[in-house]
């Protein structure tokens, strides 16, 4: 093959890979089972991606005393929250080393950041959304009252337990973008 | 001189140039200003071969400007645009780019700078789709596991096989700025874990010896010559950004921890010693070249026991290695500017004297603004700078001087 064709071969790659990437992610949107879980936002910067606003979600501190939370989680492990549907928010109902196979449940997946005797942190990887630079104003404003409005998150989770966001909500009414 | 005579001494010029290139006399650009000097060079002139050089710098520069311009772009996050159209607006203009680039550097062939540009400045774009991609996705963040550290991971995997293909300098240099830029965060990451950041500076130290090593490695080595000074560069860069860290004190206190034997720091240490001891025996008839990639593979061994002393508590780090990395530090300066002067390689010795001087100026800072009031110190710290640039600056003309008559 010449240099050409290879060429070729590593840019089609690449744009494959981008192709893929959006795809994958697209029909966990699409396809996934939605969750809605209570937020804290704030807003910092990314170098590469822009603004967005840091999202802490209430259901990554487990109460490991009073649910059910396999002894083989440990700090750094894969993790699935499995989560029963409920209002205003979704509930934690076990936190198990693979996907809970009861119906009725939503697991999601995450990683273990750590673990004593009674608590268990972990990190669900969706600590991210993203908002227009125009509107920096606003998330500034819903995060100083914060804590007086309701913020959540409608979180899409694939068969794979791998979860997206696709809207913030304040006051039950999803953010414009 | 007749045609035959001409055409012989044309040959012989070129037979020389090529030996004196290779063996470190000239540099290959000096070696193609003196062929076109003599209308060897096809139509180029010494004059138009200097312009290409300009534009090519003008060019990169160019790219580089246009894809942070798209990277802040991306930033902005353009709420307009539905998904699909911003997908495929980066696929476009990224396939474009490598498209056009390709088509003005080896198709058509008549401009190689603006191609090698617009190929990099596609890279770039294909970068910033990737992060454009988690952004949409309200991905990136520390916990996802296809993070911006991943994204960074995919776009040095992603550009590293072009700079081979091509064999383009500036093409490697963005692969290996991204490879850097990951493997520091992701030491940067454990050694968060276990508290101790200065490890990020031995890190650095480490990985700039190895990636120093494996420049000389396929300098030697035809199919990726042309990719060797680049990695030179930045592991120059990354040894003395270390060395020059780790020569304050404040890194090296409470420094204690398993992290010596973390397999990022053990893998570029690893990998600065075997590739500095194969050179340094496959060059040992060049003294210059081999004396530069053992003492990377020495520098790494040391490295690894000067870890292993501060995380067992074996030595008082605070001191010892303070001190330690001050003489290195001195060390490579003068080690830099000595195979500046053995391999032709003026940018070499710059470098070597900008380190000497920095060094120079920063212990007097440390040492003396304690002794001595603040104005004080500063008027002496800007006496300094003057004379000490004015006396370094005569001695690095002397050099250059002696490296065109070595020449």
């Amino acid at each position: 093959m010449n240099a050409g064709k290879w060429f070729a071969a590593i840019v089609l790659l690449q744009m494959a890979f981008l192709v893929g990437e959006a795809a994958m992610r697209q029909r966990g949107l699409d396809t996934g089972r939605p969750l809605v879980l209570r937020v804290h936002p704030v807003d910092p910067r990314s170098l590469f991606s822009g603004q967005y606003m840091a999202l802490g979600f209430d259901a990554e501190d487990i109460d490991a005393a009073h649910l059910p939370v396999s002894a083989s989680l440990k700090a750094g492990s894969t993790a699935y929250v499995s989560f029963r549907p409920d209002t205003p928010y979704a509930r934690v109902a076990s936190v198990e080393s693979s996907p809970s196979r009861f119906s009725g449940v939503v697991p999601l997946r995450a990683t273990v950041r750590w673990r004593d005797g009674k608590r268990l942190r972990v990190d669900f990887g969706m600590d991210r959304y993203y908002i227009p630079e125009a509107r920096q104003a606003e998330v500034n404003r819903l995060w100083w009252n914060g804590r007086q409005r309701d913020v959540s998150a409608l979180v899409k989770v694939d068969s794979k337990g791998r979860g997206v966001i696709e809207h913030i909500l304040v006051d039950g009414k999803p953010l414009p973008y | 001189m007749d045609d035959r005579k001409a055409s012989e001494s044309g040959e012989w010029l070129r037979h020389e140039a090529e030996e004196w290139t290779q063996e470190g006399l000239i540099r290959a650009e000096q070696a193609r200003l003196i062929l076109a000097r003599y209308g060897l060079e096809g139509l180029e002139t010494p004059r138009s071969l200097k312009r290409a050089l300009f534009v090519q710098i003008l060019t990169v520069l160019g790219a580089a400007l246009a894809g942070v311009g798209v990277l802040l772009m991306v930033g902005a996050n353009w709420e307009a645009l539905p998904r699909v159209a911003r997908i495929a607006l980066i696929l476009a203009a990224s396939g474009g780019s490598y498209a056009g680039g390709w088509f003005l550097w080896r198709e058509r062939g008549d401009h190689p700078a603006v191609g090698q540009a617009l190929i990099l400045l596609g890279s770039i774009l294909w970068g910033a789709g990737i992060f454009l991609i988690g952004q949409m996705y309200q991905g990136g963040g520390a916990g996802d596991p296809n993070g911006e550290r991943m994204a960074l991971l995919y776009w040095f995997i992603g550009t590293l096989p072009l700079g081979i293909l091509l064999k383009s300098p500036v093409q490697t240099a963005l692969s290996i700025a991204l490879g850097s830029i990951w493997w520091i965060w992701m030491w940067a990451d454990s050694a968060g874990h276990y508290g101790y950041g200065q490890s990020v500076f031995v890190t650095i130290f480490a990985l700039g010896l190895a990636v120093f090593a494996k420049g000389r490695l396929i300098s030697g080595w035809e199919p990726l010559e042309a990719l060797g000074p680049v990695c030179e560069k930045f592991g120059i860069a990354g040894c003395t950004l270390g060395a020059y860290a780790l020569s304050f004190d404040l890194y090296w206190s409470h420094a204690t921890g398993s992290w010596w034997k973390h397999p990022l720091l053990l893998l570029p240490v690893g990998a600065a010693i075997v590739f500095g001891a194969w050179v340094g025996w496959r060059d040992r008839e060049d003294r210059g070249s081999a004396a530069a990639a053992w003492a990377a593979a020495i520098l790494a061994a040391l490295t690894l026991v000067a870890a292993w002393a501060v995380s067992t508590g074996a030595i008082d780090a605070g001191v010892t290695l303070r001190v330690v990395f001050n003489v290195l530090l001195l060390a490579m300066s003068i080690g830099l500017i000595w195979l500046g002067w053995e391999s032709a390689s003026p940018g070499f010795v710059n470098w070597g004297v900008a380190v000497f001087f920095i060094q120079l100026v920063t212990r007097y800072l440390d040492l003396f603004a304690r002794l001595m009031p603040t104005g004080l110190a500063f008027l002496g710290a800007g006496a300094l700078l003057i004379v000490g640039g004015l006396a370094l600056e005569r001695q690095r003309k002397q050099l250059l001087r002696s490296m065109e008559a070595k020449a």
